[in-house]
């Protein structure tokens, strides 16, 4: 009897087993940096907790953060130096000729984090639940290429495709999506629960992914736990498993005056330092045993737009507004009184760029240097304005060519002490331009209320991060986007160069060929630069400080500290 | 007859004993002291405009972080008229290097910018000032370039009337809602009570901050004063009111507003000419020990960003703009806010122990 | 020991006695609570606006999933309607959803009000802890050097901003390298330490919010405890009992002190408001896992519910403090009548 038990329970061990063998990495990606020591554990700070684990419906950045990358992978990445895309859960993909087919080979044999073999079943699965409309995310609209969803299928267990209606250059952008696993959440997909699963109080061990770690504690309010993947599918120079780390401990902190506290203390690893901190963390460089490094602007923009929507209800009450607005020797005075040694200075304390174009500074591929800039100069402004029919009155004020006063709102949202400070020196130089300036702060969802519903502002300050993809501004640019916001959704542009713009952005979505595509992005930047509907400002410096002892860093702009953390070790 | 002959001589005692009462206070030194700071204050920030050299939202862009402007009293040639060395900007970030060739003496009573002071009368005097467009930092700037002394001032007029507004209309609504409440008693007295109750039972900080997230960014900072100040009391009102019915009811029964009563007189009237000086003594030492709460609560909440916005000053925003630590240890001068907060809060506390120990009827 | 029989039996007898009194006041707890949840529920959607709005914000939200949302949360009814529901919900144990975390409230909810409550506590410990003697002491060797030192000391704990002074204990600890945790409940050590070690851990994490929160309540304790003190001291019975040729020490403490402490108690139901109140903010500079952070994001992306929670239980915690100090004030003082 006990024999049979036995030799049942062997007969099962065996098949298990055999079973987990059975899944085998075929394709393993190689670290190409320096062999280190594996173990240890890293400690990073977060602002703010996670609002969820499901990454799909994670809208917040501070949740995508958290889990995106560490605990999720998507088929591709971008380089965290190049910002070229690069194999993930992919290892090869293939685009047809005229640019509608995608496919993707999966990486054999990957596992999910709880041993489950990672297929293009999970993929599949992933889709139907971006497409699924009763999902709250935002993926979903991303993908869709002239208003459709592409199409997917399975070709086998390791190769699935895309059908795009038409060629579209940006689709590998939106396939950074990260991957979820089929065999846990299908059944609550079908049951309509998809939107409550993976909550915070959901157990760790339920959140499975493939990145290089899995979540194995959070505490609301104090920590966000996790540890190495065993099943991870990149390994070191030695061909062991990645990451080198066993343990990644993130701090949830109030503020940012509480993480610089933290790394000040020792606590943590690596701290993202503000400006005004540069030079004192600087005297402490060696002491505390950690490198500063300045990583170039970020992607992060400031700038100002001005209401130039014919719909602007409060033109009824003050027409002469829009004619300001749409003038165009008027917003030129504005760019050449943007004092942005200042804003650096006083602002940025220091540590910051001077941004003139709608590319984001770090951006390598796209960013056109050469647009039409325009330094400070407040006698500049002065002429353009005149050139523009105004004048000023006998104490200073500018009158306009109608005799009526030049005075707006600039709004700007609460909170972001940068912006504030941006505005403060804004309006203090427009008003040594004889213009009279009211400067307020709003809050966040009033500011965006104004922008792309009621139409009822002036001038707001507001800012949009970049990112490597240049269509991604698309529903900023183009004459019938959301968010083009000095006038938005269009039906018909209402200038010939917003008429440009437009054939700009349909053709560089079109073209496969980066070399065109740039051409095409070249020529919108200058269109910006030269019509000013919007006005750039300055953008804050991404820097790090990052202790000696945490090796094979490389901080970029993009990628951060963190980009290849399968990559980075404790030295001993 | 009788009765007239009785409260005369009440009244004398009533004099004899406020006297007494003052002459207390007098005796104590710290509260003594204390009650000139504050006066002193009201007074500096009443008249900011004439002891500020510069108007709140004046800036040197270049002279940002600016630390204090040193005023000197000697050169080599000996005892001067009091002047400052200018400054100029050095290579790097914030940091000025002292230019001992250029001397601009201080000027008291200097013609400078035109203000007005609540709107009665313009002038052009300030206290004093430099020549020219050569700042004077007396205590530092601020990131913009903006003279810290001013905003002090200026910043003060609101944390130091914000208390005080507050504080009035809690007063007059906890008199009348107490007085009623207790004088009627009755119907009345349960409904007002009950809604102290609910108001009491709230802990303060989350209706204030229930409340404070109803205010809307965009509205003038007048109006925004105005409503942090009624929201202040909106809470308020309530632990007054508790107490003054307390008072009313124990008042109410004594011999000679029954025998007022029996005159005849009107309610109003007993209320206004009997119950409520009896509760004077309460209401003031109450007052000076509630405003500097609602200043430490006005500098909470711009803490958490809902209190006065820039670029309208106030002591609570000053400081807690100064909350990091590249700012507490490299520019000190940022923190003085903070410590008029102290000063203010310190002497108002000081006052109100000081009243209390010389008016209550126990001691 | 028989003499503290003799009080246990006492109180048994006077709780006895005052059943009815302490029924009635927790029955009144129950329209309280009614009441305070209308106005604070009214006052919640005074503010314009609701949390789906920095949705609607998003271009890539379709408005019917907005739609639908707005019925899963119930956000189309008129206000009324939503009370009721919700006040139905919360008469069945269930605080409701909340709308950024998509898990029910009360998950969320019970471990930072705990949180609040250890701090609290601690707070309380320091502050009567410290003022209780030095009142005494005070009052004892009135206008002596010490006693105005005391005084000057604790206006000083009153007189700085919460927030302020936690920063600035922060920032000593860490220029000074005191090894002391600057941030959390917890240290990261925690699941790994042995029982006595976790509660040292905490302790030590307590120290910094109890202290800053503990000072702020010490200068008006100490001032009553100083000035009940006096009072008593004054009395005829104390006078008595001198005159009898009772140590000092005997009159002071067996006497006096025990008459003094008698309304102190009334100030406890008091001070518990402020005390939850500067919690809140206290507990956002030094991190500590509360109920106030918490509210604090949940009163500004208008999540309802979770916002609802947290004042109902901040509430609760503060009509159930009062209850409290009001039956042993009424178990203590045989003036008190119960009606």
């Amino acid at each position: 009897m006990n024999k049979k038990i036995i030799s049942i329970l062997l007969l099962m061990i065996f098949v298990f087993s055999l079973s987990t063998a059975a899944v085998e990495l075929k394709d393993p990606w190689i670290s190409e940096r320096e062999q280190g020591n594996h173990g240890g554990m890293l400690i990073s700070t977060l602002l703010g907790d996670p609002k969820t684990f499901n990454t799909i419906i994670a809208k917040e950045t501070s949740s995508s953060r958290i889990i995106d990358g560490y605990i999720f992978e998507g088929l591709v990445t971008r380089n965290g130096i190049t910002t070229n895309y690069e194999p993930e859960l992919a290892k090869d993909w293939e685009i047809s000729e005229d640019g509608k087919k995608y496919t993707f080979y999966l990486r054999e044999g990957v596992q999910w984090s709880d041993g489950e073999e990672f297929t293009a079943d999970d993929v599949i699965f992933t889709f139907d639940v971006i497409k699924d409309e009763n999902i709250p995310t935002s993926s979903r609209d991303v993908l869709k290429v002239d208003g459709e969803f592409p199409e997917y299928n399975k070709i086998d267990k390791y190769t699935v495709e895309f059908i795009l209606p038409t060629s579209f250059a940006p689709f590998l952008n939106n396939m950074t999506a990260p991957i979820i696993p089929r065999h846990k959440l299908h059944t609550a997909w079908q049951k309509g629960e998809f939107n409550n699963k993976w909550g915070i109080n959901t157990d760790p061990e339920e959140i499975v992914g493939t990145g290089p770690f899995k979540l194995v504690d959070y505490r609301n309010g104090e920590r966000v736990v996790m540890e190495k993947n065993e099943h991870y599918w990149r390994k070191d120079p030695a061909g062991k498993s990645l990451p080198y780390l066993d343990r990644w401990i993130r701090i949830i902190a109030e503020s940012q005056e509480t993480e610089s506290l933290l790394f000040e203390n020792g606590e943590t690893h690596f701290l993202s330092v503000r400006g005004i901190d540069y030079r004192r963390m600087k005297q402490q460089e060696e002491e505390n045993n950690f490198t500063l490094i300045d990583a170039g602007p970020t992607f992060s923009t400031n700038f100002l737009v001005f209401n130039m929507n014919p719909r602007n209800p409060n033109l009824e009450d003050e027409p002469y507004n829009y004619e300001w607005f749409t003038n165009l020797n008027f917003r030129k005075a504005v760019a050449y009184a943007m004092d942005k040694d200042t804003m650096i200075d006083q602002a940025l304390a220091g540590q910051g760029s001077k941004q003139w174009s709608p590319v984001s500074l770090p951006n390598k591929v796209y960013l056109n240097k050469d647009v039409d800039k325009y330094p400070y100069n407040l006698e500049k402004a002065r002429e353009e304005l005149k050139k523009g029919g105004f004048s000023w009155s006998q104490n200073g004020e500018l009158i306009d060519s109608e005799g009526n006063k030049v005075e707006f709102n600039i709004l700007t949202n609460a909170g972001n002490n940068v912006r504030e400070s941006l505005l403060n020196i804004i309006a203090s130089e427009l008003r040594e331009l004889g213009m009279k300036i009211n400067s307020n702060p709003v809050e966040f969802n009033t500011m965006v209320s104004k922008l792309s519903s009621e139409w009822d502002y002036d001038v707001i300050l507001i800012g949009l991060t970049g990112g490597v993809e240049p269509h991604q501004g698309s529903n900023v640019w183009m004459s019938n986007g959301h968010l083009h916001m000095w006038n938005p959704v269009q039906e018909e542009p209402a200038t010939e160069w917003e008429e440009r713009l437009d054939e700009l952005f349909i053709n560089g979505a079109s073209t496969i060929d980066t070399q065109k595509r740039k051409e095409y992005y070249d020529e919108f930047q200058e269109i910006i630069a030269e019509k000013l509907p919007v006005i750039y400002t300055v953008t804050p410096n991404s820097i790090y400080a990052v202790r000696n002892t945490l090796k094979n860093t490389e901080v970029t702009a993009y990628g951060g500290v963190l980009w290849n953390i399968h990559e980075l070790y404790l030295e001993n | 007859m009788e009765n007239i002959i009785k409260n005369e001589t009440e009244i004398k005692q009533n004099k004899n004993l406020w006297i007494k009462k003052i002459s207390n206070f007098y005796k104590n030194k710290f509260a003594l002291t204390a009650a000139i700071i504050i006066l002193f204050l009201y007074i500096l920030v009443i008249f900011a405009p004439f002891f500020a050299p510069y108007s709140a939202n004046k800036n040197f862009k270049d002279k940002f972080f600016h630390p204090p402007t040193k005023i000197h009293f000697w050169d080599e040639n000996g005892l001067q008229t009091p002047f400052i060395y200018e400054t100029e900007v050095q290579e790097g970030w914030a940091e000025y290097n002292i230019n001992r060739e250029k001397t601009h003496s201080l000027q008291f009573f200097h013609q400078g910018e035109e203000y007005q002071i609540f709107g009665l009368f313009k002038s052009d005097i300030h206290l004093f000032g430099v020549e020219a467009n050569i700042p004077i930092f007396i205590l530092g700037s601020d990131n913009y370039g903006r003279d810290l002394f001013t905003r002090i001032l200026y910043g003060g007029r609101v944390s130091l009337f914000i208390g005080f507004f507050a504080i009035f209309i809690t007063t007059f609504i906890g008199l009348i809602a107490g007085g009623i409440s207790g004088y009627y008693g009755g119907i009345i007295d349960s409904i007002i009570m009950r809604a102290v109750e609910v108001i009491m039972s709230i802990p303060s900080f989350y209706l204030l901050l229930a409340l404070a997230a109803v205010l809307p960014l965009d509205i003038s900072s007048a109006f925004r004063f105005f409503l942090i100040v009624s929201i202040l009391a909106f809470q308020g009102w309530a632990g007054m009111a508790r107490v003054i019915r307390g008072m009313v009811l124990s008042v109410k029964n004594e011999d000679y507003i029954s025998a007022a009563k029996a005159i005849g007189a009107e309610d109003k009237r007993i209320i206004i000419k009997h119950i409520l000086p009896a509760t004077a003594t309460y209401v003031i030492i109450r007052a000076t020990v509630a405003i500097p709460g609602y200043i430490i609560m006005e500098s909470g909440l711009s803490f958490i960003g809902l209190g006065i916005q820039e670029p309208s000053a106030s002591w609570g925003n000053m400081l807690s703009s100064a909350q990091n630590i590249t700012k507490m240890s490299d520019f000190p001068w940022l923190l003085l806010p903070g410590f008029f907060i102290f000063i203010t809060v310190l002497s108002y506390n000081i006052l109100g122990d000081g009243l209390r120990d010389a008016f209550d009827p126990k001691s | 020991m028989a003499e503290f029989y003799g009080i246990f039996t006492n109180c048994i007898w006077k709780i006895k006695k005052m059943r009815d009194y302490i029924i009635r006041r927790i029955l009144i707890i129950v329209p309280l609570l009614l009441a305070i949840s209308i106005l604070s529920f009214f006052i919640m959607q005074l503010s314009p606006g609701s949390y789906l709005d920095q949705m609607r914000m998003s271009p890539d939200i379709s408005e019917d999933l907005i739609k639908e949302m707005e019925a899963d949360f119930g956000l189309n009814k008129n206000v009324f309607l939503q009370y009721f529901s919700w006040l139905g919900q919360i008469l069945q144990g269930n605080l409701g959803q909340s709308f950024t975390y998509r898990i029910p409230v009360s998950q969320i909810i019970i471990s930072r009000l705990f949180n609040t409550l250890i701090l609290s506590f601690a707070a309380m410990l320091i502050s009567w802890g410290i003022s209780i003697p030095i009142g005494v002491y005070s009052a004892t060797h009135r206008y002596s050097w010490l006693d105005n030192i005391f005084s000057v000391f604790s206006f000083i704990g009153l007189s700085i901003p919460n927030f302020f002074f936690a920063l600035l204990l922060l920032f000593a600890i860490v220029r000074l390298n005191l090894p002391l945790p600057i941030n959390g409940m917890t240290s990261i050590m925690y699941d790994y330490l042995s029982p006595t070690e976790k509660i040292i851990d905490i302790l030590k994490h307590l120290l910094v919010p109890a202290l800053v929160l503990g000072t702020a309540g010490t200068a008006t304790l100490m001032r009553q405890m100083r000035g009940q003190m006096l009072d008593v001291i004054k009395m005829d019975y104390i006078r008595t009992a001198r005159s009898k040729g009772l140590t000092e020490r005997n009159v002071i403490y067996k006497h006096a002190f025990r008459n003094a402490i008698n309304p102190m108690i009334t100030i406890f139901g008091f001070q518990l408001s402020s005390l939850f109140s500067g919690a809140a903010l206290t507990e956002i500079v030094t991190g500590w896992p509360g109920l106030g952070k918490m509210m604090l994001t949940a009163v500004r992306s208008k999540d309802l519910y979770l916002a609802m929670a947290g004042l109902m239980m901040g509430s609760l915690m503060l009509v159930l403090g009062n209850l409290a100090a009001d039956i042993i004030l009424a178990l203590n003082d045989p003036r008190i009548k119960y009606n």
